[in-house]
């Protein structure tokens, strides 16, 4: 299944919490904002299809951002072959 | 030009402490083998021949935050062809001078550990783009691939066994569980080679007053605590003090917050300042200077361990410890990570010159 970075919005401390309390989403944890003062958080994570529905499902808004795989699979394709610092 | 891959990063450390940079440059090999049994080489970097400040540049803890060794093979680079040839650091919009470089070797120890985790790091390359552990091997009966690995930077002895320590409603971004696949703590506190290799670096070179670990992604220079809110009146609310055991880790409550000093908080943000200021001078990138804990703390990370060394241990020197979150992903197409490397390079060369002039 692919994986996404998405963005996760949730109205509270507490809806936030649960991401890790209760749904063990591993949250990019420095990526918490809170949209106003008194207003919706956002964070993103790393999130199957599944965790995406089962969020929503549990009231929270979820927003796919990127298709890490394959924007990974992708960039695997720019890392280096051989050793250039050999060929010095 | 590709991402620099794990033997790449490896040749690099040889030809930049080889002829001609050998009078200033000392390759330090690291005691431990991964687990896949690779060698982790480090740099020395300074002209003093009596002790200086030092600062501990670390990378590639993370496997999938590819750009961290980059960045700082490529700081390494450009300090020691602009030292040697007496010319000054054009990074983008940002100039540094042959003074103020020269000034960074004369006046500083630099250690320089690029590539912490080049097991995680080389199968992020050639399997799992995602992948953020080491590779330590499986329990006996975990067969799942995420069963695979620590998370190196929940691996540090700094309240390493997080529910002891903290409040069980806290939503801590950790795991005792060995098929976590991103922040699994391992199963003892600096249980993985490469966070004693990176402890070694610290406890053999007592100098370093200075230490920042790369990470991506986020755009954000983070200063110690993560495990919970600064505050700066109650020095006995802090992390040794068992009576806050089961406590730790609510924001925004009133039953814990750690203890900093003020002017250790005003110290690390003014040199965080400062980092954020270069980056921004280079092509005009934002980024955000904030305390390590937002809303979800964390427990054995390098930064607060680094930081809490002198409060367990007095006859530990005290250490400004950062992290660094660049870029806005992983691992950004390479024409982005060169613009980054431009950035974060001017941020650590404006660190190293503020660390000049800070008092340790």
């Amino acid at each position: 299944m692919a994986r996404y970075l998405a963005a996760i919005s949730g109205a509270d401390y507490d809806a936030m919490a649960d991401l890790r309390r209760r749904h063990n989403i591993t949250v990019q944890r420095n990526s918490v904002r809170r949209t106003r003062a008194g207003g919706p958080f956002t964070v993103q994570a790393i999130l199957d299809e599944a965790q995406m529905r089962d969020l929503e499902q549990a009231g929270y808004q979820v927003r796919p951002l990127e298709n890490l795989d394959e924007s990974g699979r992708a960039r695997q394709a720019e890392v280096g072959r051989g050793d250039r610092y050999r060929q010095q | 030009m590709p991402y620099l891959n794990v033997a790449e990063v490896e040749s690099a450390l040889q030809v930049a402490s080889a002829a001609p940079n050998s009078a200033f440059t000392q390759l330090i090999t690291l005691p431990n083998a991964t687990w896949e049994g690779r060698t982790c080489h480090a740099l020395r970097l300074s002209t003093a021949t009596s002790p200086r400040p030092g600062i501990y540049l670390l990378g590639g803890i993370h496997a999938r935050e590819w750009g961290s060794p980059d960045i700082l093979l490529f700081f390494v680079e450009q300090l020691q062809t602009a030292f040697r040839t007496s010319s000054g650091l054009t990074l983008g919009a940002s100039t540094f001078t042959a003074n103020q470089v020269k000034s960074i070797l004369d006046g500083l120890e630099l250690y320089v550990f690029p590539q912490a985790n080049p097991d995680g790091r080389n199968h992020s390359f050639t399997v799992d783009p995602l992948w953020r552990k080491n590779r330590r091997p499986a329990l006996a009966g975990h067969t799942a691939p995420g069963c695979i690995g620590v998370d190196l930077n929940r691996n540090y002895p700094f309240m390493w066994h997080f529910p002891d320590f903290f409040d069980p409603a806290a939503p801590i971004a950790n795991s005792v569980d060995p098929c976590e696949y991103e922040v699994y703590i391992g199963p003892g506190e600096l249980s993985e080679p490469e966070t004693r290799n990176v402890v070694w670096l610290l406890d053999q070179h007592p100098p370093i007053r200075f230490f920042i670990d790369l990470h991506s992604f986020g755009q954000d220079i983070l200063y110690t605590w993560g495990d919970d809110q600064d505050q700066t009146t109650k020095p006995a609310m802090n992390f040794q003090n068992p009576l806050f055991n089961g406590k730790r880790g609510i924001a925004n409550d009133t039953a814990y917050r750690e203890y900093i000093a003020t002017s250790d908080r005003a110290t690390a943000v003014g040199l965080a300042n400062r980092m954020r200021d270069a980056i921004k001078a280079v092509r005009g990138t934002r980024y955000a200077t904030k305390q390590a804990f937002a809303l979800y703390p964390t427990a054995g990370t390098s930064d607060d361990y680094a930081y809490s060394r002198h409060l367990t241990d007095p006859a530990k020197p005290k250490i400004y410890a950062y992290t660094i979150e660049w870029g806005q992903t992983f691992h950004p197409p390479y024409a982005e990570m060169t613009d980054i490397i431009a950035e974060i390079t001017a941020g650590l060369v404006e660190f190293a010159l503020a660390a000049l002039i800070t008092p340790t």
